[in-house]
């Protein structure tokens, strides 16, 4: 089989550089074979090929190299003596091991933030859980859920402002960013069921128009599980997006571990509008949740890493 | 561990966390690449030091972007072109002054590199190389830059055009039309200088 003058250019081309396939050949030498322009092109373009060769690397002179291998040193220990400074995960010293391990970044984490960390942790819970409490006062829900939302918030914000304050960061994975990440993601969860009438997200999405076309071209099952894949996907990825930072290492391993902690601080708010829908329903909008959180985390961490490719 | 067995995916990786180690090796590795890719180009030995020293605190300030999952050698091209293309773009394009002698004078007093450890020792050889190396580097500053460039990553690094395209911001497929362009001017630059006859 021939191919046109069009595509006798990037067959022209593949040649040149041996990686054409063996089909590609025959096509080509077949078109050049009638078509004296394009063998005239060949010959050229193999002459400028050739003396491409003529371009090799060229070392620089050694002030050169040695100057712009000082000034990036010189920067490696600046920055190492920041972290010393900030006590937070330190950079790797030069070594062999560091090659050899590709990175780990395995830092000890600062326990001792940790009592001031747990402190302020329990005014903040005791803060968001006075806002519940308003926000539910009033509703049909029952008093149950109140309480269970109640002692989840206070573990989890415990948690949370925990890993920020003491900027743990095991084995390349950023625990603090996933923390701060999550409780963005909760901030903008509790204040979308704020603005939502009657606090009840998923009652309001059963109602409204949409829900209930999703209901029946779909049926219950598949409309929660789309309504919960846009409820993680939001708050992830503005949170992702907006509260967390360039994490170069582990990037889908960081992505998972921020997509759980916004998952976790999530499930309390699912808890609390769960009634009166089946467990089955639930357990759709739950997994919706999860599916969209993972991909809103995911999503908001490659828009950062493109931004800062762009930026670079 | 940082030996010539170590690939530069993993010293990036370690340097990405703090390794002096892997950027010097990594350095080493790339030096006469990176300096032959903007040396080439400028023409003038101080604005390729300049530039040079720019293009390793860019990778400097921009390795938490590199992506382990993709190769080490695109990304870092990626990094030279753009300075390279803003550097251009920022004098118009009009080259400081063409003087191929003074790259090699100033080259020539560092280490020798892979294409100065290969001159033959016959001073007539010698010298037809350089002529030839003098035309082509003249050639490439006289062509469009995105085309100098495309060439270069192609025949010189050995790139595929599916690594080149996005450095370019182009498909591959696009990158390719570019690499044939740019050899038929190729070509024609050299024959206008009476070296298109290279076999």
């Amino acid at each position: 089989m021939s191919c046109d003058c069009n595509g006798a250019e990037c067959l022209l081309v593949d040649e040149l550089d041996g990686s054409i396939d063996e089909a590609g050949r025959r096509a080509l030498s077949e078109h050049v074979s009638g078509c004296e322009a394009c063998a005239c092109a060949r010959r050229e373009m193999r002459e400028a090929w050739d003396a491409m060769a003529a371009a090799a690397p060229i070392e620089p002179p050694a002030a050169t190299r040695e100057r712009a291998a000082a000034r990036v040193s010189t920067l490696l220990a600046e920055e190492r003596d920041q972290r010393r400074a900030l006590a937070v995960a330190p950079i790797a010293a030069d070594d062999d091991a560091t090659v050899a391990a590709v990175a780990p970044s395995l830092a000890s984490p600062d326990w001792s933030l940790v009592p001031l960390a747990i402190a302020s942790a329990l005014l903040v819970a005791a803060a968001t859980l006075l806002l519940l409490g308003g926000l539910v006062h009033g509703t049909a829900l029952p008093q149950s859920h109140v309480f269970f939302c109640a002692a989840t918030y206070t573990g989890l914000l415990v948690g949370a402002f925990s890993w920020i304050y003491s900027a743990t960061t095991v084995r390349g994975l950023h625990l603090d960013a996933a923390a701060r990440i999550g409780v963005i993601a909760l901030a903008i969860t509790v204040a979308a069921t704020t603005a939502c009438p009657g606090f009840h997200v998923l009652a309001w999405w059963d109602r409204s128009a949409t829900g209930r076309w999703l209901t029946e071209a779909i049926g219950p099952g598949g409309s929660s599980l789309v309504f919960g894949f846009a409820y993680g996907l939001v708050p992830g990825f503005l949170a992702a997006l907006f509260g967390g930072r360039m994490l170069a290492e582990r990037p889908v391993a960081n992505a998972l571990v921020a997509a759980t902690v916004v998952f976790l601080l999530a499930l309390p708010v699912v808890y609390l509008q769960s009634a009166p829908f089946t467990s089955g329903l639930i357990a759709s909008w739950v997994a919706g949740i999860a599916a969209g959180t993972l991909c809103g985390v995911g999503g908001a961490f490659r828009v950062r890493r493109r931004n800062a490719v762009l930026a670079a | 561990m940082t030996d010539e067995s170590t690939s530069d995916e993993i010293l990036m990786a370690a340097y990405q966390a703090g390794s002096e180690q892997a950027f010097r090796t990594l350095h080493d590795r790339h030096a006469g690449s990176v300096y032959g890719f903007l040396a080439r180009r400028v023409g003038d030995p101080a604005i390729a030091d300049d530039l040079y020293q720019e293009a390793f605190l860019r990778v400097h300030r921009a390795r938490a972007t590199w992506d382990p999952e993709r190769p080490f050698r695109p990304w870092l091209f990626g990094i030279v072109h753009h300075l390279l293309a803003d550097h251009l773009r920022g004098r118009g394009r009009s080259p400081e002054r063409p003087d191929a002698d003074a790259v090699e004078r100033a080259s020539s007093t560092g280490e020798a590199g892979p294409g100065r450890a290969a001159a033959p020792p016959d001073p007539e050889q010698a010298a037809a190389r350089r002529e030839s190396t003098e035309a082509l580097d003249r050639a490439l500053r006289a062509m469009p830059e995105e085309e100098a460039t495309v060439l270069v990553l192609a025949r010189v690094e050995g790139l595929p055009y599916e690594e080149i395209g996005p450095i370019l911001g182009r498909s591959p497929a696009a990158a390719k039309q570019l690499a044939y362009r740019a050899l038929k001017r190729l070509r024609a630059e050299l024959a206008a200088t009476g070296h298109g006859e290279t076999s």
